[in-house]
């Protein structure tokens, strides 16, 4: 081997299709606590852990063959006393006397490895604190309020997607249920914008409601719900529109106190 | 339907027979894996080539990380393919991890199959002492999983937003077209638990479809006394050992492979 390979900074095997090194430079061996010739007719699996031999040849060895080279890859190489070298790993495929050849040249990186493990934690950290936050937003998005005995208010604030139709839809069954409420209030005062889309998801979400048995007063439709609706030839027929929230709940309690028709 | 499944699993259909013969690519990789085995087999034979979803150029929305998390949801992938190409009499190729998915779909429709050819197969990666050796530990996988976070090997959901915030940058996009076993770290990571941790030793017995156990020399990740395992548990299964080295012997040594697969499916008059 050359001699300046031999004694550069850094690891250095040549191994072939098999996965036998055919040569490696004295800087890897010195990491690895073996002598001259300690890897020659070795596999590269003898250096690897357990893992790093599925790594090797699920990834790695595919990678070289299909793409000629591999780059970046992060492995742990494993000692003659059974240290490991955490290391970046590129391998290049060529051809040599007739028959392939993969060489790779390990790097170690010991500190950038601790640093790493460290960015990997805190993003782990990071996206469970996400998914609590999105739990909670859920919650915090579809509220169903119990105004009076069998009257719910529902406030729809924002934006009215699909998704939070569903859920809103979800919440305020099992509320109409649990709560045994005969007047459900929707109200959209807070929405940002009326499209075609959100009153079909909103006279949706009023036809649940009343399949429930309960009826369903939407409150809040202003001037420019009003030009929407009309602008999109859509009629809210059956359900109850009050102008404000106030009058909503004036016909709510009214409606509320009327004999009932369940047997309860 | 089967247009969005043709899609959804990046489906290739090539050769000139009649008889359909279904590649499955192993874990790590994708298709591509069997460039050196699979146009032997174009002149006699309907040759399928798929992704699984979360692999390759598979469709990524389609992934649901529930399905994906137990080898059964990857069964249903081989199931899908073949009923949206509507095939029958199948010769099912599986390699690695995906010689077992190919028993748990035959174990669904035995029907559909004519052989099982499964290459490098291991119905069990961890040791289960004092009976059964996979050749693992669990700590050994814990190796592996960690391997699998740090290495982000043409991670396409990475390179992708990447992609579409430096439009001036075209070499960026030819980087996530050209990526060879992309994949996506999360996903990877839920199939290397699929793989790994699974052990499907009680699912051999229920195996209808005759089946052909491709064992490599000195394969590390499925050693010859799995490949034994298999042969005394797997009804109908025929042993052939390799003289293929390692753990891809459809990518070492494809011609051995093509050999043994062909022979066997003609000793089967599957021509």
């Amino acid at each position: 081997m050359d001699e300046l390979l031999d004694t550069a900074p850094c690891g250095f095997i040549a191994f072939g299709n098999d996965g036998h090194i055919l040569a490696a430079n004295a800087t890897l061996l010195g990491w690895l606590g073996l002598g001259a010739g300690g890897l020659a007719g070795r596999h590269v699996e003898s250096i690897l852990p357990p893992g790093g031999r599925i790594f090797y040849q699920t990834y790695f060895f595919p990678l070289l063959v299909l793409h000629g080279r591999a780059e970046e890859i992060y492995l742990s190489l494993r000692g003659a006393g059974g240290e490991e070298v955490p290391v970046l790993a590129n391998a290049a495929r060529r051809e040599r006397g007739g028959s392939p050849v993969n060489d790779c040249v390990f790097v170690p990186m010991r500190q950038r490895r601790r640093f790493e493990d460290e960015l990997l934690s805190a993003k782990k950290e990071a996206e469970e604190a996400n998914r609590t936050k999105d739990a909670l937003i859920e919650e915090l998005s579809t509220p169903v309020i119990t105004v009076w005995d069998g009257v719910l208010l529902g406030p729809v604030i924002g934006s009215l997607s699909r998704e939070r139709a569903d859920l809103m839809t979800a919440a305020l069954l099992r509320a109409v249920v649990e709560r045994r409420a005969r007047v459900v209030i929707l109200d959209i005062t807070g929405v940002r914008t009326m499209d075609a889309d959100v009153v079909r998801r909103l006279t949706n979400v009023a036809a649940a409601v009343r399949l429930m048995g309960a009826e369903c007063v939407l409150t809040g439709v202003g001037a420019g719900v009003a030009r929407t609706l009309v602008r999109a030839g859509i009629e809210l027929g059956g359900l109850e529109v009050r102008r404000t929230l106030a009058d909503g709940l004036t016909h709510a309690l009214r409606a509320a106190r009327a004999p009932s028709l369940h047997n309860d | 339907m089967s247009e969005e499944i043709l899609r959804r699993n990046n489906v290739k259909v090539s050769g000139r027979g009649r008889r359909p013969v279904v590649f499955a690519h192993g874990f790590g990789c994708d298709q591509n894996m069997w460039r050196f085995v699979a146009p032997a087999f174009e002149d006699d034979y309907r040759v399928v080539l798929f992704d699984y979803v979360g692999s390759g150029k598979s469709d990524l929305r389609a992934y649901d990380p529930e399905r994906y998390s137990t080898l059964d949801g990857y069964a249903r992938d081989v199931l899908d393919v073949c009923e949206a190409l509507r095939l029958r009499d199948v010769v099912f190729v599986g390699h690695s991890v995906s010689g077992v998915v190919g028993l748990l779909a035959s174990i669904k429709e035995p029907g559909l199959f004519a052989r099982l050819v499964l290459v490098g197969p291991s119905p069990c990666y961890v040791n289960h002492p004092p009976d059964y050796r996979g050749g693992f530990e669990r700590a050994d996988i814990e190796g592996l999983l960690d391997l699998m976070d740090k290495n982000y090997i043409g991670w396409a959901s990475f390179l992708a937003p990447v992609v579409a915030k430096n439009p001036e940058r075209p070499e960026l996009a030819r980087e996530l077209e050209e990526s060879f076993c992309s994949t996506d770290p999360r996903v990877a990571r839920r199939f290397a638990e699929a793989t790994f941790l699974a052990d499907n030793r009680r699912d051999l017995p229920k195996v209808r479809v005759p089946s052909l156990i491709m064992q490599c020399s000195e394969d590390a990740i499925a050693p010859a006394e799995v490949g034994d395992y298999m042969s005394r548990h797997l009804p109908g299964s025929t042993l052939r050992q390799l003289d293929a080295t390692g753990h891809c012997p459809h990518m070492s040594h494809p011609e051995e492979t093509v050999r043994v697969i062909k022979e066997y499916l003609a000793a089967g008059g599957l021509t």
